[in-house]
């Protein structure tokens, strides 16, 4: 099985590696179509702002492809902040239209919020298999709210109104940075790579 | 938001140093070792600044990438950032922010391209400072004093919306007795930026010295290398 991780020559793409590499999974860097075909799922890493991040997807021909892929369910995503931001319809942050699979925009923090924080879950799924007393590692600008959120989407976690973690079959996005949350972090990796096999 | 306790390491020719007051260099550790003692103590952060480079290049980049496999805590560098593509570089070598000093006196124009590219939040403000004729003033990373007061400074950190400052506090550097003006973390809450203090912290007294701790987070090199009154190298958290 391969883990594509998706490389924009922007993103934390070395820490999904570390990541992949300490679970003994291989991986494959995706900068195209021809390798987002060889992947058996998608992990889309953290930082950068918005508008960049939508645009090298186009410019890489990989925006409708991968929208394809999501709308069909046919490959598993762990999008992490801007990986989770972009499966909105967009943000506060830029103009441009984000992959549109969840809806809403995400808005703009008074501050940054940057630091660790403890999550609640209010609904079960392969993500919300950590413990309560878990701290996981966050640093973004811009976040989705909670109550503008569909409850039908299988997994919501939440730090106050900040919406961490949502689920819809094999999609999920979550805000914090599982690549930086230590054991807490790599067990949420360990049970969605454990969920394609 | 829990308060952050982040560790700061100096590295000069990729060995890591200690100082006081921005002199008396001590050798304290190899990076890649120390890195990976502070990733089994799982610190919340870890910050390295390179205090020689002017201006990164491949090579130093690619030795960045090789510290970041061991980098499990969220990891910030520091150090020779001229431009967007040096920051994009380093985000994607596993750098979770990248710091800026120099460049953000120089060139703001250059600093709001970083921002766009790789987002306010993972674009850290590094600000030395320190107390000349009872005013906190700015000065450089060889401790010459800018023309420019503190307060100048982190209104200009606000107006350009960068995600993080860290205030270096020149007086206390390598000492553990910090006393910081009052003000900081008084007014710290009234900023659109995170604020970590930084220069004369002892991790060991957290709380002692933070009356707003939610406010601010603070992070310390000397404390987490020094042991004992004969300063004895043994790293700790």
């Amino acid at each position: 099985m391969k883990v594509g991780i998706i490389d924009l020559k922007q993103c934390n793409v070395q820490s999904i590696i570390n990541s992949v590499n300490k679970l003994d999974y291989e991986y494959i860097l995706v900068t195209g179509k021809k390798e987002l075909s060889k992947s058996d799922c998608i992990i889309f890493p953290g930082v950068g702002s918005y508008d960049e991040t939508i645009s090298r997807l186009i410019d890489k021909d990989l925006f409708n492809p991968i929208k394809e892929e999501l709308n069909n369910k046919s490959l598993p995503f762990l999008g992490i902040c801007i990986g989770m931001q972009i499966l909105f319809d967009g943000s506060e942050e830029g103009e441009m239209k984000g992959l549109g699979i969840f809806e809403g925009s995400c808005t703009k923090l008074e501050k940054s919020n940057i630091g660790w924080s403890k999550l609640s879950w209010n609904k079960s799924d392969i993500l919300s298999q950590n413990s309560p007393s878990d701290n996981f590692y966050f640093i973004h600008n811009y976040y989705m709210q909670t109550n503008k959120i569909l409850n039908d989407h299988s997994c919501i976690a939440h730090n106050k109104n900040i919406l961490s973690s949502i689920s819809c079959g094999n999609i999920h996005g979550v805000q914090f940075h599982p690549e930086k949350s230590y054991y807490a972090g790599q067990k949420i990796f360990k049970e969605f790579l454990r969920s394609m096999k | 938001m829990i308060s952050r306790e982040i560790v700061s390491l100096l590295m000069s020719n990729k060995r890591l140093i200690n100082t006081i007051g921005f002199e008396y260099e001590k050798y304290v550790g190899d990076p890649i070792n120390t890195i990976r003692i502070f990733s089994q103590f799982q610190v919340d952060e870890l910050i390295l600044y390179d205090i020689d480079n002017n201006h990164i290049n491949k090579k130093d980049i690619s030795y960045i990438q090789t510290l970041t496999k061991f980098a499990e805590m969220p990891f910030t560098y520091g150090g020779g950032i001229r431009n967007a593509e040096d920051a994009e570089q380093l985000i994607h070598a596993g750098c979770d922010k990248i710091s800026i000093n120099s460049l953000f006196f120089e060139n703001l124009n250059e600093v709001n391209k970083i921002i766009n590219k790789i987002g306010k939040q993972s674009v850290s403000v590094s600000i030395n400072y320190k107390r000349v004729d009872n005013k906190l003033s700015v000065c450089s990373n060889k401790k010459n004093i800018l023309e420019m007061t503190l307060g100048h400074a982190l209104s200009l950190a606000a107006e350009i919306n960068v995600g993080e400052v860290v205030l270096n506090n020149v007086d206390y550097d390598g000492s553990l007795h910090y006393k910081s003006p009052y003000e900081i973390e008084e007014i710290s809450c009234h900023y659109p930026f995170s604020l970590v203090l930084l220069g004369g912290n002892d991790f060991r007294s957290k709380g002692k010295v933070f009356k707003n701790t939610n406010a601010v987070s603070y992070a310390s090199g000397t404390s987490h290398f020094f042991h004992g009154k004969h300063r004895a190298v043994l790293i700790q958290n």
